[in-house]
């Protein structure tokens, strides 16, 4: 079979599987909330149901066998050409804290300096953006609050008309910042790949686990303590009463 | 065909899966009516006041332990369960993260075996990378804001579990005695449940672990810990190349490995080509990454007697599981009353259903101050009885307390409104909340320890509350609401005992 073909036959394969699943999911949709509009009151009573399920198993039936005819069938089908796509997911952060940019070439850390600069002004013209208009907005409300407050809808909504513009601009301008800078780190990424391997060195590692240990522990300690003081207040009663006792609203059934 | 085999043999990390999700749910019993023993309930053993490590809704009638996140919600207004629930939670996340996610939790089994349908599926990108850190937003909302504004209930088991809906409320109703009872209890709550029940599950077949990667509030508190577990998977940072390898291999969110998104699956470990990623803790089960180069004497003498290790913790895992089931199996249960659903007390016949005479044990009356030292037999007292099972930490059964105390004084001299107390905190919850909220209140407030309280589970029928029967003069059972009614249905139904004359 051609290329062509074997790519065909698996659009439609998924097609047909995947339009089975939601076929089926959205008969299943429909059918609870015309039982629940049938009689609210007493929606869900066995005869409800089966109702409902009398006007839907067949094309129940038919996705159910369609998906398990699709399980089975999945071995024979033609296998796709490999395609990889490279993806950048390394942390921008990680790659700063791993590389030492003492040990780089001259021009490699400039161009790696300036594109950090970049960020940097983005990043704080959006901070100071969403500080000034946080301040401003705080001082907005206490002017307000100076008299009593005879209308509170009034006065909230006094308060989101400069609230609302001051972080409409401090969040549009985030926005901006952060889609401008995508490309910056892409860019950071592709120097921080040209960094030799040496440069690459241990000792920010040997630092972070220094104190990793010993938080552990503490952690570990905390959690046992607390777990003492628990069984000892009467805590796992506690527990064991709300779990043997069901809520029948707190599990959705109401 | 052993190609075949080989194809299709469960991955360790799969059989682990299977292996948790049965020991957590180790109650067969649950599932199935064994004849003369009161089976298709939930378990009420004293295994159920430790928590599980995974998303396990405790309503599930297999399982044998409580859910963390449920009764983290239920704690918040409890000082010393929230010490106790709170400790639990932090000693699973620093012990192992969200290795719990990857390894133990059946929901995400679950999940897994949904994803493996063949359809298209659709691949992580920055939008999905954002979305999952909507499961922060989820934790500190539904899970620490919510419930104390909501009067304590629980907002996240009460609007958006999936677990509680499929695993809880499903399962119960697998038990065909159950039908009738709580089929005619769902309305809109159940309607929009089971809709983003049925969403998040056909989302699973598309998107890999959807509700781990955006919805989860369990998976984002571990995931806080993963990175200083003491198990789980790490990098050596040494070896590493950054050639990347591991993220692409990697279905979860990561942007790192070890980091809040990484599930600690392992998947990754094979694909690195220095050997870089590694686990964290004793290597029992699980093979550190393979040799690339032929092992010496010692290391082949240390790969057998890794061998025996892993073969003899094996064993020991197995026989703990069978004898859990075994153990829950052969545990006594409330024998069930004789085959007509009655038992004999004397020349009375008595049952749980409409038309049968009601249970009669004597009930310990409790008040503002404690136990009074009086007692109560509720189908005795000669006057319509409206029978209330309540408990302090149910919301909907504290909400609808006061229909029953207008009912109790509209009608004080013909009815008696009796509200029993659930739960083995009786005595210390309902006095404070009775003084605070009913003081000097109509209702009769009782206990339902002691030897009421095997009646009672008979009774009730089910563990669900609110429950409330109504009792005509001689102690018939004559009306059965199994959730929360409300003072108009309340009257209607005593209306039609009053115009109807004793028998």
């Amino acid at each position: 079979m051609s290329e062509t073909g074997k790519k065909f036959l698996r659009i439609v394969y998924y097609a047909a599987v995947s339009t089975a699943l939601l076929t089926l999911a959205v008969l299943l949709m429909v059918a609870c909330v015309n039982i629940y509009h049938s009689a609210p009151k007493a929606a869900f009573t066995p005869a409800a149901i089966a109702a409902q399920f009398d006007r839907i198993a067949i094309p129940v039936y038919l996705c159910l066998g369609l998906v398990a005819a699709g399980f089975i069938l999945h071995p024979l089908l033609p296998e796709s050409p490999e395609s990889d796509k490279e993806r950048d997911r390394m942390t921008v952060r990680r790659l700063r804290a791993r590389t030492n940019l003492a040990l780089c070439p001259a021009e490699l850390a400039d161009s790696l300096q300036k594109e950090q600069k970049q960020q940097r002004r983005h990043r704080n013209v959006a901070v100071g953006l969403f500080a000034v208009g946080s301040a401003v907005s705080a001082v907005w409300v206490w002017w307000l609050s100076r008299d009593p407050i005879t209308d509170p809808a009034g006065f909230i909504l006094r308060c989101l008309w400069v609230l609302g513009p001051c972080l409409l601009i401090a969040g549009g301008y985030g926005l901006f910042s952060l889609y401008f800078n995508r490309g910056s780190y892409r860019r950071e990424i592709a120097l921080y790949r040209q960094v030799p391997a040496e440069a690459k060195g241990s000792a920010p590692l040997s630092r972070e686990e220094a104190w990793v240990a010993p938080l552990k522990n503490a952690v570990l300690m905390v959690a046992i303590g607390l777990i003492i003081a628990g069984l000892a207040s009467g805590g796992a009663a506690s527990v064991l009463s709300k779990a043997i006792t069901i809520c029948m609203e707190c599990i959705g059934l109401g | 065909m052993r190609k075949f085999f080989k194809k299709w043999m469960p991955s360790k990390r799969k059989l682990m899966q299977l292996y948790f999700a049965l020991l957590f749910n180790a109650n067969a019993k649950g599932f199935v009516n064994v004849d003369g023993l009161k089976n298709g309930f939930i378990y009420e053993g004293s295994s159920k006041s430790v928590c599980i490590p995974g998303l396990n809704c405790y309503s599930c009638p297999g399982a044998v332990g409580a859910c963390p996140l449920g009764s983290l919600q239920n704690a918040l207004d409890d000082k010393s369960a929230l010490f106790y629930v709170g400790g639990i939670l932090l000693l699973y996340s620093i012990l192992f993260g969200r290795l719990i996610c990857g390894w133990l939790c059946p929901f995400g089994l679950i999940q897994e075996l949904l994803h493996k349908i063949k359809t298209p599926k659709v691949k992580k990108s920055p939008v999905t990378r954002i979305l999952s850190y909507l499961k922060y937003v989820i934790l500190v909302l539904m899970v620490f804001v919510l419930p104390p504004l909501l009067a304590g209930s629980p907002a996240f088991c009460k609007f958006i579990c999936p677990a509680g809906t499929s695993l809880g409320g499903l399962g119960l109703m697998f038990n065909p005695e159950n039908h009738n009872k709580f089929l005619g209890a769902l309305g809109p709550l159940f309607t929009w449940k089971f809709l983003l029940m049925v969403g998040i599950l056909v989302g699973c077949i598309f998107v890999f672990r959807l509700f781990c990667r955006f919805i989860c509030p369990l998976g984002a508190l571990y995931g806080l810990f993963n990175r200083f577990s003491f198990f789980g998977i790490k990098l050596n940072r040494d070896k590493c190349v950054d050639c990347n390898k591991c993220v692409k291999q990697c279905k979860m969110d990561i942007r790192h490995v070890g980091d809040p998104e990484c599930i600690s699956c392992g998947e990754c470990v094979s694909v690195c080509p220095t050997q870089a990623i590694e686990w964290k803790g004793p290597k029992i089960l699980v093979k550190p990454s393979e040799a690339l180069t032929p092992m010496s004497a010692t290391e082949q003498q240390k790969k057998k007697t890794r061998l025996w290790v892993r073969v003899t913790v094996t064993v020991a895992l197995l026989g703990l599981l069978i004898g859990t089931g075994i153990y829950h199996w052969n545990e006594s249960a409330v024998p069930l009353p004789s085959p007509a659903g009655q038992t004999e007390d004397g020349d009375v016949v008595r049952g749980n259903q409409v038309g049968d005479y009601c249970y009669n044990p004597k009930l310990e009356i409790i008040n503002e101050s404690g136990v009074t030292g009086e007692q109560l037999e509720p189908a005795s007292t000669g006057k319509i009885t409206v029978l209330n099972f309540w408990g302090t930490w149910c919301p909907p059964c504290v909400a609808e307390l006061p229909d029953f105390e207008r009912i109790a004084r509209d009608y004080a001299d013909r009815v008696v409104v009796v509200a029993v107390h659930g739960g083995v905190r009786g005595k210390e919850d309902a006095p404070p909340f009775i003084a605070e909220n009913f003081p000097n209140s109509p209702i009769v407030f009782t206990l339902d320890s002691g030897a009421a309280r095997n009646d009672y589970h008979t009774l009730l029928n089910g563990p669900g509350y609110p429950y409330t029967l109504i009792l005509d003069e001689n102690g018939v059972i004559a009306e059965v609401f199994p959730t929360a009614i409300h003072y108009q249905d309340l009257k209607t139904a005593i209306d039609s005992l009053l115009d109807t004359p004793a028998q």
